[in-house]
């Protein structure tokens, strides 16, 4: 049974802080939208002209698959991020507590806005699976590429000393070029996304 | 008719499908609770908890997959006959229950019906400890990069001898270190190498090779004369049983390998050790019998890139009754599966320890419910499949390379220890002039098939151009063979070149024969 004094704060948080998405014109934005960050700074990547793609990676606090990854992530929005590559870092947990993304993010060292998705919205529409996976857009709301980052992990447990093909840089790097990405869907390992009905 | 079965109805309660309504307060927390919330709870290394029904739902897709291929709990021999005290196997029933409770939906269920939580000691968890020791240094393991293997001190050089009934280890960077093995240095050899290259410990596997004061370093992964065993995550701290204990001698120290995945964030590593005594000496003392012996350094081990099935195998026959209390292997990345088995006297063979997805994150030791007797001429078997092709994805090299012998976690390496009790300490000789006469057999077999492989040029020549390249030469052979024969310097050995170095290697063989 959930501690029902943490229920509210929970709930106000979410309430204030969760993803608000417009309603995507047809054609326009369909899976990018309007997000506010943990910080209350609100997002709509789409708009800016500066825009060349959207990441959104799915991630969590606990996932430790998805925390082994933040060094190369922040390494990835620092590359990217001055070429027009808008990285956003979705936390789909509906007891998500913002402080404790906050602190996370602190200590992972986490460069790009991280969001709140309590509701599950934004995982639901991007119908995102596990964490960590990478959902990259064009500004015009389509997506490009879906999936893992690379390919360090075969399986639960079953690590490589390093990876040997790195999807979401290639589908960056792509995207920069003006290009589609060889590869537009893989699937992911992580933790699974519980999507709460 | 059926009333009468009814008070067999017990016996057959696992082989009855899962009941009508799986929830989590009557089936599903106890299983939780049981099985996974020892690690994955507040101040355990289980990296989220499973506490709570929101604990438990969150993840349970997640569960589901990681209990369904038996990544969860972590325990890794298949060998389901064989009883063991530590195991932490779920049974078939158990795993479909949880499966069942997924498809409903995972309902809570009736709260009257929630367990309580069982109590988990908050010290440490074999009680107030003897000794608690702390390691000399604190050492940064970075958030990211490969597996890093380094060895630190617990100086320790107590004035007098002592047995050690069992250690517990505290690690502080709990998300980074993945296992520990504890070796004894008796000579102050690792004090000296320590921090040598800047940082606290000793980098790399290599306080091993260097010796220190390890007579047998077999040991440490049994807790055999000379070792102190090991830390997995996950394993229960447990004393040796009845009067058995570990030696370990006055004025050593205690060495601890270990083994760290960088986590995706900075952390500290500054462990502490608690010891506990035994009040006496154990009548009899625990003997390791490991197979091969020197984790297989005289098996001659050369393994092709691209060889899918590489074999180890070696055997000894027991000379004396002995009592088996626990079996566990060790080998690096690429070794797929081991398996010891007995062979008795009369011809019945038992399995000891059969894992088929060896893991080297999970070297685990495997304690047998009882010891097992096993009579004089029991022939203890061992073999070992190694896969050094690019669909192992936990190969160190892409693309494969040959991989040789060696203490480095990119070579390879492996051996079955079984932890045995002889009937007196007298009968240990017997044991120890055993593996002596074995080794000498191994070693010899080893310099014939080095001659065949080693020390032949020819078989230098992976890609059959006709042409020794350099890196179709085993590494520790490289410069030694380029400085000296690659007269023009490109890097390839040439028809010209070849018989050359064919002519050293045959002196090199001569070499291994005299000795």
């Amino acid at each position: 049974m959930r501690n029902q004094r943490g229920v509210f704060p929970v709930v106000l948080f979410s309430f204030l802080l969760s993803v608000h998405l417009t309603r995507a014109q047809p054609g326009q934005d369909a899976g990018i939208g309007k997000m506010t960050d943990i910080h209350g700074i609100v997002h709509e990547p789409s708009k800016s002209q500066k825009t060349v793609a959207v990441v959104f990676i799915y991630v969590d606090i606990t996932c430790p698959i998805a925390n082994f990854y933040q060094p190369l992530l922040r390494r990835l929005a620092k590359t990217y991020e001055p070429k027009g590559i808008r990285f956003y870092q979705i936390h789909p947990d509906p007891d998500g507590e913002p402080s404790a993304l906050v602190t996370h993010a602190k200590e992972y060292e986490v460069v790009s806005p991280v969001i709140l998705d309590s509701k599950q919205a934004l995982a639901e529409k991007h119908t995102a699976k596990v964490t960590p996976e990478a959902h990259v857009y064009l500004p015009d709301g389509s997506r490009i590429y879906r999936g893992r980052i690379d390919n360090t992990y075969a399986t639960y447990g079953k690590r490589r000393p390093e990876a040997t093909s790195h999807e979401l840089r290639d589908a960056l790097q792509a995207a920069v070029a003006g290009r589609r990405p060889a590869t537009a869907v893989t699937e992911a390992v992580g933790c699974q996304i519980l999507i709460e009905r | 008719m059926i009333r009468s079965l009814i008070p067999l109805l017990p016996l057959f309660g696992s082989l009855l499908p899962c009941p009508a309504k799986v929830t989590f307060n009557e089936h599903i927390a106890p299983l939780i609770h049981q099985n996974c919330t020892g690690c994955h709870r507040p101040g355990q290394n289980g990296p989220f908890h499973l506490i709570s029904y929101r604990d438990v739902k969150k993840r349970a897709l997640t569960i589901n997959d990681v209990i369904l291929d038996r990544y969860m709990p972590p325990w890794k021999p298949t060998n389901k006959e064989m009883r063991y005290a530590n195991d932490r196997r779920l049974s078939d029933e158990q795993i479909d229950l949880f499966g069942s409770w997924v498809k409903e939906g995972m309902p809570e269920g009736d709260s009257s019906k929630r367990p309580k939580l069982p109590e988990y000691p908050s010290g440490w968890y074999l009680g107030k400890p003897d000794l608690v020791i702390k390691m000399k240094g604190k050492f940064e393991v970075p958030a990211e990069g490969r597996d890093i293997y380094r060895s630190f001190v617990f100086p320790l050089q107590l004035p007098e001898d002592k047995w050690v009934k069992a250690v517990e280890l505290r690690p502080k960077a709990k998300s980074a270190v993945h296992h520990a093995l504890f070796f004894i240095d008796s000579n102050g050899a690792a004090r000296k190498m320590d921090g040598r290259d800047g940082k606290a410990g000793i980098s790399g596997m290599g306080f091993l090779r260097q010796g220190g004061g390890i007579t047998d370093p077999a040991s440490a992964f049994g807790g055999g004369n000379g070792g102190l065993g090991g830390h997995v995550p996950g394993a229960t701290p447990a004393r040796l049983p009845g009067d058995l204990a570990m030696f370990l001698p006055r004025g050593s120290d205690v060495v601890m390998q270990t083994h760290f995945h960088p986590s995706g964030k900075k952390e500290v590593e500054e462990a502490e050790l608690a010891l506990y005594f035994a009040e006496e000496s154990p009548k009899v003392n625990l003997v390791p019998i490991q197979i091969p012996p020197f984790f297989g350094a005289t098996k001659g081990i050369n393994i092709p890139a691209g060889e899918e099935s590489y074999i180890v195998e070696d055997s000894i026959t027991l000379p004396v009754p002995v009592k088996a209390v626990s079996v566990g292997g060790h080998a690096h990345y690429i070794c797929k599966s081991m398996i010891m088995t007995a062979t008795l006297p009369d011809g019945k063979m038992i399995t000891l320890m059969n894992i088929n997805d060896w893991d080297l994150d999970w070297q685990d030791r495997y304690q047998f419910e009882k010891p097992l007797d096993l009579p004089a001429g029991t022939v203890l078997k061992t073999r070992l499949v190694y896969d050094n092709s690019a669909s192992n994805p936990e190969n160190p090299n892409s693309p494969p390379r040959r991989i040789t012998w060696g203490q480095e976690s990119d070579d390879e390496m492996g051996s079955v220890t079984l932890i045995v009790v002889p009937e007196n300490n007298e009968k240990i000789q017997a044991i120890k002039d055993a593996q002596r006469a074995q080794l000498i057999t191994s070693a010899a077999d080893a310099i014939q098939k080095a001659s065949r492989s080693f020390l032949n040029v020819k078989n230098y020549d992976e890609n059959g151009d006709g042409l020794i390249q350099y890196d179709e030469v085993p590494g520790r052979m490289r410069s030694r063979i380029f400085d000296r024969f690659d007269k023009d310097g490109d890097k390839t050995l040439d028809k010209i070149e070849q018989p050359e170095v064919q002519k050293y290697l045959d002196s090199m063989l001569r070499g291994f024969r005299r000795r």
